[in-house]
């Protein structure tokens, strides 16, 4: 029995280039549990961020959201997101769904004190109570004094910048977190920090978080589920437990024998791992891995992708699943 | 063996470079507004050199009919004392690209010197060139030309003398920050680690990636000060005896020369400044996109 | 944000410019040779009795050559709003001579900045938005072009278009009828308003693309702000993201342009005026150029000089007070 919170159907997101569409999303099916903390993983170009962006239909021209479903699953009924008018949809957001962005340096407003920066947000929802209370409990909850409320963002650290950020998100009592690579920008100790933090935050607030990544090592320490993203769509998702342990996908096998293994044989490996991912603009048939996957062979060229066998628990998107991860352990 | 090295390696750099330079100019070579704009400029100093040469008439020789229209005998007409504009415009296309050139010359070398002095070595240095040019930049150009040149000799020289040290200040600015940022560039940080001096470190690494922006900046200056020339001479100062662009247009001015309708006499210096500040414009831009383009910047 | 030392910096900044604009001022005129009240006078008088000219030096300041007592007396002068007696327009003072200029240019400077500005930053919103297409690409290059052609040409083919071609259609010289006296009637301001159609016309048309490409540039950038998305992810409206977000962080590069270009809108209007014949302060420096009337010039450049020193730092501390980074650079 699964409680899925979101649910994103035969999602597909475009780039109008003038080199031609650049297909970020193609057909993308996933489910968002609730209470969960799902991480997407993938390298960039992988239509990881795209899909943040999406659900939060903060897509700008020249990127267009061309067809497919996103559905919350509120406590009162189903909302679909993408069919919500204007003015609904600026309710909707970051009330239900809120979000940490990749660039902590630039999300805040440069003219603006941070206090005001929350109390917009919640004049523009209606909230009531007491800001000022309001504003110090959640920058206390990200770790921050409350004399951070009447200060300029250029007066604060970039780490502090982001756990403001993450104050801002949490502000509104959202059920989803979308957190963007929200420690990239940052150096190793006080990304360490924000991670724990947004994690200790998840269990206090019963967030549901969806987590966005191209480092695998983090997402396996803080996930409770893994949705590997390969050319625009999850190639393997699962438990991160069982996914780690025994990956399906080549793809996936193979980004974890560079993470963890030592051992020497793995060069052999990660040199397949060499080439580029396919060219988005193109229609691509079958397999999108295909190209660079040491198990190749021609049936992958027609892979069908279309039957409704996405998401869910365990999913695998390759013709001979677990091949990869039993060869690996040959190797070592 | 040792000391045979040394030169080997300095002369197969420096081939390297050469063929790095070739490239880079072939390569901005292949941008439209580049090229057009260089076109321009070409032309026009083209002119400037042949100008005696093709001039059919002295500028000086008043002999003529005032106010004839053009014709095969006179191109662009005759002025208010029977001057032919076409000699005085050819002749007069030397005279402003040569205020312009030699402003440019003192303003690129002081605006670099100080610009590079004063990036490269923070400090008190820095603070005391960036105090001075900042107190400069404050008090307004045109004013201050006024009434320098009300009061010096009005010769060409004077104005030349002006225009060079009232321009600086900005280009030192432009310089500096940019030498900032290369400073921090992780070559420039292994050129000093390996023991590289000071001023060695200055020339050989920074100074050279500095050209392109010292060039663009060179031209805008010509054109910036052609014009302030010939708005000087416009307002009836500097040496107003002299062929050029900006004096054509004071005596035009003066003359009435609306009147008698001689706008042979006016449009040409007015529209090569105009094409000649276009060209600059399109020569900077197009620079600037090959230079963006070639370091991966996104500007 | 406006601290103390950001604010001690720009007074003494604005101290020391205006300093050394009153050193010019007063040094200058003194290292040319001769006494400017002989050649200038005794070419406009070619005799004047002993008794005469013992006035008009101590008149003009000239009877003590010690060069610090001057200075004294200039400084002192100064500050009683003293200027000196100009030679062009003897026996009116150089002040009263600015006092009389002085509307017209302003009004001038005013109304054209007042409609370069909104033209450009409509223009400049309108080719930011198309950013990158051809249209804008042309556009963009027209405007360069456009901002690199001298003032004064401009104003003179106007005044040959208006002159010849288009003749009677608007005047081409002076700020009114020469047969109207100034007062609040329709006639006399219809007057000034015809007259001054040319002039602004020529003003703005070589400064509003200035404003247009700093428009440009600032729309692009902030396009691609972050913080614009946020404030679209938290909700905001539309119509605070603009006014909050992107208009108060846009404003900023458009004023920097203004100030920036004060200088040169400035020198354009006084050419404008030569072109014209219109009585403001540019006709009036070049009359005293022409015909050598020093204290004008020095007068005028003075005035100018602390004009532009003191918008500068009015400026600075509104800067500050829009953008809170700003002590930091």
């Amino acid at each position: 029995m699964s409680f899925p919170i979101l649910s994103i159907r035969k999602l597909n997101t475009v780039f109008h280039t003038p080199s031609g569409d650049v297909n970020a999303l193609r057909d993308l099916s996933l489910e968002v549990e609730r209470g969960e903390v799902l991480a997407i993983v993938g390298e960039s170009g992988s239509g990881k961020s795209t899909l943040g962006f999406s659900i939060l239909r903060l897509i700008d021209s020249p990127g267009e959201i061309v067809s497919g479903s996103i559905t919350y699953h509120d406590k009162d009924g189903d909302v679909s997101i993408l069919d919500l008018s204007l003015p609904k949809l600026r309710e909707f957001r970051w009330v239900n769904i809120s979000m940490i962005f990749q660039s902590a340096m630039n999300v805040l407003n440069p003219v603006a004190r941070i206090e005001r920066q929350f109390i917009d947000t919640f004049e523009a929802h209606n909230l009531g109570g007491d800001y000022q209370a309001r504003i110090e409990k959640y920058l206390q909850i990200a770790g921050l004094g409350k004399q951070v409320k009447k200060m300029y963002p250029h007066e604060l650290s970039g780490g502090m910048k982001q756990r403001v950020s993450i104050a801002l998100a949490l502000s509104c009592e959202p059920s989803v977190l979308i957190a963007d690579e929200p420690t990239t920008a940052l150096d190793v100790v006080v990304q360490k920090e924000i991670l724990s933090s947004i994690i200790k935050i998840k269990e206090e607030l019963n967030l549901t978080v969806m987590f966005i990544t191209h480092d695998l090592s983090v997402a396996s320490s803080i996930a409770d589920r893994l949705a590997i993203f390969y050319a625009g769509r999850p190639v393997e998702v699962g438990s991160a437990e069982k996914l780690l342990k025994s990956p399906q996908h080549p793809y996936t096998a193979m980004l974890l024998s560079s993470m963890i293994s030592l051992n020497t044989n793995r060069d052999a490996f990660l040199k397949t791992m060499g080439g580029t991912p396919p060219d988005l603009r193109k229609p691509i048939q079958g397999c999108s891995f295909m190209s660079r996957c040491p198990l190749a062979e021609p049936a992958c060229g027609t892979y069908d992708l279309s039957p409704g066998k996405s998401y869910g628990e365990g999913y695998v998107e390759c013709i001979h699943p677990g091949r990869m991860a039993r060869e690996v352990e040959a190797v070592d | 063996m040792l000391p045979e090295l040394e030169p080997l390696a300095s002369k197969s750099l420096k081939t390297k470079k050469q063929t790095d330079e070739d490239s880079f100019i072939r390569g901005a070579l292949g941008n439209r507004k580049f090229l057009s704009g260089l076109i321009i400029l070409l032309a026009f100093t083209l002119l400037g050199i042949l100008g005696p040469f093709i001039a059919p008439y002295s500028p000086y020789n008043t002999s003529f009919q005032s106010w004839l229209p053009p014709s095969s005998a006179h191109l662009l007409g005759t002025d208010y004392i029977g001057h032919d504009v076409y000699s005085w415009f050819v002749i007069g296309t030397g005279t402003s690209l040569f205020v312009g050139a030699t402003v440019s010359l003192i303003t690129t070398f002081l605006g670099t010197a100080v610009g590079l002095i004063s990036g490269y070595y923070s400090g008190a240095i820095d603070n005391i060139l960036m105090r001075t040019v900042d107190v400069l930049l404050i008090i307004p150009t045109f004013p201050l030309l006024v009434i320098l040149a009300v009061y010096l000799p009005p010769t060409n020289t004077t104005t030349i003398l002006i225009l060079g040290m009232l321009s600086w200040p900005f280009m030192s600015r432009v310089i500096r920050s940019q030498v900032l940022t290369l400073k921090e560039r992780p070559f420039v940080n292994a050129a000093k680690l390996s023991g590289y001096s000071g001023s060695k470190v200055l020339f050989k690494e920074i100074f050279p990636h500095l050209l392109p922006l010292i060039i663009i900046n060179a031209v805008y200056v010509v054109v910036g000060a052609i014009v302030a020339q010939a708005g000087l001479a416009f307002f009836g100062l500097g040496d107003l005896s002299s062929v050029n662009w900006g004096t054509s247009l004071y005596w035009a001015q003066s003359s009435d020369a609306i009147v008698y309708n001689a706008w042979w006499w006016i449009v040409p210096p007015g529209l090569s400044i105009a094409l000649i500040g276009i060209a600059a414009n399109l020569f900077g831009t197009g620079l600037n996109e090959y230079v963006g383009q070639r370091s991966g910047e996104v500007r | 944000m406006i601290t103390r030392k950001y604010l001690a910096t720009r007074t003494s900044y604005a101290i020391v410019t205006a300093i050394i604009a009153l050193i010019i001022n007063f040094l200058l005129p003194r290292l040319v040779p001769g006494n400017p009240v002989y050649t200038i006078l005794l070419t406009k008088y070619h005799y004047l009795p002993p008794n005469q000219i013992k006035l008009l030096e101590s008149q003009f300041g000239l009877q003590n050559p010690s060069l610090w007592y001057q200075f004294q007396r200039y400084i002192i002068e100064l500050f009683h709003g003293n200027l000196g007696i100009s030679y062009y327009y003897y026996p009116s003072t150089v002040v009263n001579v600015i006092a009389t200029h002085l509307p017209w240019t302003l009004y001038l400077l005013g109304t054209s900045t007042a409609i370069s500005s909104l033209i450009g930053v409509i223009v400049g919103k309108y080719i930011g938005w198309h950013s990158g297409t051809r249209k804008e690409t042309f556009v963009s290059a027209l405007f360069m072009g456009l901002t690199s052609i001298p003032f004064f040409w401009i104003a003179v083919i106007f005044q040959l278009v208006f002159a010849l071609y288009l003749t009677n259609l608007l005047p081409i010289s002076g700020a009114f009828s020469v047969t109207l006296v100034p007062s609040f009637t329709a006639a006399f301001i219809l007057s000034v308003i015809k007259h001054s159609i040319l002039p602004i016309f020529t003003l703005v048309l070589v400064s509003f693309p200035g404003f247009s490409l700093t428009m440009r540039n600032t729309m692009v950038n902030q396009n691609r702000e972050d913080y614009l998305t946020l404030a679209k992810a938290k909700g905001i409206p539309e119509r605070l993201i603009v006014k909050n977000y992107a208009a108060r962080n846009a404003v900023l590069p458009v004023a920097t342009h203004i100030v920036l270009a004060f200088g040169y809108v400035v020198a354009g209007a006084f050419f404008v005026e030569v072109v014209f014949s219109y009585p403001g302060i540019g006709d009036a420096l070049y009359v005293a150029v022409t015909s050598l009337d020093y204290p004008l010039v020095d007068g005028i450049f003075l005035m100018i000089t602390l004009t532009v020193i003191i918008a500068n730092f009015i400026s600075d501390i509104l800067y500050a007070y829009l953008d809170p980074r700003v002590e930091l650079r």
